[in-house]
């Protein structure tokens, strides 16, 4: 008796959550949800960045279905894991390419994962809007189904050449450590060609293996050859683990500069703490800082996350509004209507100017240089400014760098 | 060449290798007493890293509070880890079998740690574990300077234990010839799980020192481990004097090389080092007396 009893006070529990659970279903979200694959380091060292692009890319599609979705549809984002592994990057592609409902597919974080699912977009023809991994050679194979938003890796150092001809004119010496990987390689090489053709001595080039715990060693180089600029490409957590090891060392060069990628997010500086003030970043912007659209995406994001947006978030954010334009223009929902769409994108994002142009070497490449999408900044009082070119440029840089 | 770069490279080889010392002389001290080459010693590292970090983060007390509360966990972890397990599988699968029970131990606990920790890289704050004291344009790290005197210190207190107490003969004895110490009244059973409970408290040690100074995260005792096997094949394997010395040289020559070879290539070195000696000199360096 006590045992039915208990059994039909479950039941009545149950039909309650079921029943609670139909009138919490969210009201604009009318029809089958339309959906677009992502692959992106949900686990593993680089879990941090994949959190970022999941809070940009439900705040943009979030925005997007509120406001009546696509063609009456809501758009939904499918996650898949890559730990922004070459090899689980292929895997998690193949998964998402073999649903048939997925449309297209966006993102990937690191280079070597752009790559490789560019590669697998390329044999199963479906579109690939790419928004962070920026090595050359993703839109400098040719590929016809891939297209890229943020800029290429080439551009990546183009601010800080300029600040060294413009402005950090007494930098002759240059030390390069960089990781050893699609990415690194990516950035590094073409500044290291340009150092080369401008008459800067390179005292000091080397590769890491990524993750490595101990760069004391590789710094203690450094130290010995005592360059003018200290140049960085690397990810959390090596970049703040360089940084603190060289403040540790008293290496106390005239300007440290990351690309990017480990130095110009918040880990950055919770983890490098005080050593970090003053570090340089050259790489994509997170927009123009003086324009009201992306002050409000800014302050938006500020407000549900708790954090402002840099790089990845603004890259993240404009490319599900890529997406979205594209999928309203393409005459179907087939995957070669949404990729001729794609490639014909030509709007303003909170990102800037989208284009997809053929140029220099490049395929469907948006033009980042030409808009101005990359810019040097530096971490003032934990917080990273703009600083070059002085048009979109929020402080005044700090030059010499403090590194005591 | 200026010199500094090398006093600083040596310096720094010194420094880092009395830590590899410390994890070293527990596997050797183990394997010496045993016969068993315990593939979770990294793992046990990993633990008295999180400890260090879980102590700092929580509570905000430095190592030494975290040295205090870890090492009788850790003691009481060996034993439970000899008692429960390697002793059970080596009485019937033998060496082979504790050598895989101990890789799978290891498996165990690094995927616990990540299902628990996640994947995350965790440090201290920076302000705590950047700070050095410069001499002569060489750079002595705080942290790196009293995890050196910790080591040395663990170190003289395992030699004392070893050499002057009734335990540590006990210990020494076993590992000379279990039989003939059986024999003279050695409780062989307690003996091996003192030598366990010791190996692993010094692992859990030796993680504690290396928190300030390294990242944390489930994987890491496998960075160490690797470097703990070439240093006790330095040494000579299950010489506690080898694994002391063998740590200080090899963190020297790892550091040195990369100053004039390529950083890429340091853990090259390492491993380069441990085919030579096993070709060459397989006692170890410092040749076949135990302790």
């Amino acid at each position: 008796m006590r045992i039915r009893l208990l059994r039909a006070a479950c039941m009545a529990a149950l039909l309650c959550v079921l029943f609670l659970n139909a009138w919490a279903a969210p009201p604009e979200a009318k029809g089958e949800p339309i959906l677009i694959g992502t692959i992106q380091p949900m686990s593993g060292p680089y879990a941090a960045f994949g959190v970022k692009f999941y809070q940009a890319y439900n705040m943009a599609a979030d925005e997007i279905n509120a406001a009546g979705g696509i063609k009456g549809r809501p758009i939904q984002i499918v996650f898949e894991d890559s730990q922004d592994k070459m090899d689980l990057a292929q895997t998690a592609t193949r998964k998402l390419v073999e649903n048939p409902k997925i449309v297209a597919l966006m993102g990937g974080r690191l280079s070597g994962a752009g790559l490789a699912i560019a590669q697998v977009a390329e044999r199963e023809h479906i579109p690939y809007l790419v928004d962070h991994p920026s090595a050359d050679v993703i839109t400098k194979s040719g590929f016809h189904w891939t297209c890229r938003l943020n800029p290429a890796s080439s551009f990546n150092s183009v601010p800080l050449q300029r600040f060294l001809k413009d402005y950090a004119k007494d930098i002759k010496t240059v030390a390069v450590l960089y990781e050893n990987s699609v990415y690194g390689k990516g950035v590094t090489e073409p500044f290291k060609t340009w150092l080369g053709q401008n008459g800067y001595q390179i005292v000091v080039s080397e590769l890491y293996p990524p993750l490595s715990l101990d760069y004391r060693d590789l710094l203690n180089k450094v130290k010995a050859q005592n360059p003018d600029l200290l140049f960085l490409a690397g990810n959390i957590p090596d970049s703040a683990l360089i940084i603190r090891q060289s403040h540790e060392l008293g290496l106390t060069p005239k300007m440290i500069s990351g690309a990017g990628a480990g130095f110009s997010i918040n880990e950055f500086i919770e983890q490098a703490g005080d050593a970090a003030n003053t570090v340089f970043s050259t790489g994509p912007w997170s927009g123009n800082p003086k324009d009201p659209k992306v002050q409000a995406f800014a302050e938006k994001f500020y407000k549900r996350f708790g954090h402002y947006p840099k790089e990845h978030e603004a890259e993240g954010y404009a490319a599900v509004y890529v997406m979205a334009d594209a999928l309203r223009r393409a005459k179907s929902l087939s995957r070669s209507d949404i990729h001729d769409a794609l490639v014909a994108t030509d709007m303003q994002t909170t990102f800037g100017p989208v284009k997809f142009e053929t140029f220099d070497g490049y395929t469907n490449q948006n033009n980042g240089l030409k808009n101005g999408q990359v810019v040097l900044s530096q971490w003032q009082n934990r917080r990273l400014y703009n600083v070059w070119p002085p048009d979109v440029s929020e402080a005044k840089p700090i030059y010499p760098g403090i590194y005591k | 060449m200026k010199l500094i770069p090398w006093i600083q490279a040596v310096v720094n080889g010194l420094l880092v290798g009395s830590l590899y010392s410390v994890i070293a002389i527990g596997l050797t001290i183990i394997f010496g007493v045993m016969r068993v080459i315990n593939m979770a010693h990294g793992e046990l590292i990993m633990l008295g890293m999180y400890a260090a970090y879980w102590v700092f983060t929580l509570f905000k007390l430095g190592q030494v509070a975290a040295l205090l509360v870890s090492l009788p966990l850790f003691l009481a972890l060996g034993a439970g880890i000899y008692g429960g397990m390697v002793n059970r599988v080596e009485r019937r699968a033998g060496e082979m079998g504790t050598l895989l029970v101990t890789a799978g131990l290891s498996y165990l606990v690094a995927n616990a740690a990540q299902l628990v920790w996640k994947a995350d890289y965790r440090s201290l704050p920076a302000a705590l574990t950047t700070r050095s004291w410069f001499v002569g344009g060489v750079s002595f790290n705080y942290s790196l300077m009293w995890a050196f005197l910790a080591a040395l210190m663990l170190t003289a207190a395992t030699y004392v234990f070893l050499i002057y107490t009734d335990a540590g003969r006990a210990i020494r004895a076993t590992a000379q010839d279990r039989e003939a110490a059986a024999l003279m009244g050695v409780q062989i059973h307690r003996t091996n799980m003192m030598a366990f409970a010791l190996g692993t408290a010094l692992a859990g040690a030796a993680g504690v020192l290396l928190t300030p100074v390294f990242y944390v995260y489930p994987y890491v005792g496998r960075v160490f481990l690797i470097k703990a096997f070439v240093v006790v094949v330095l040494g000579g394997m299950g010489s506690v004097l080898g694994a002391s010395l063998g740590g200080l040289l090899f963190g020297v020559v790892e550091s040195v090389a990369s100053l004039f070879i390529s950083s890429g290539y340091r853990d090259a070195v390492g491993l380069v080092i441990f085919l030579l000696v096993l070709l060459f000199k397989p006692s170890g360096l410092f040749g076949r007396s135990r302790f």
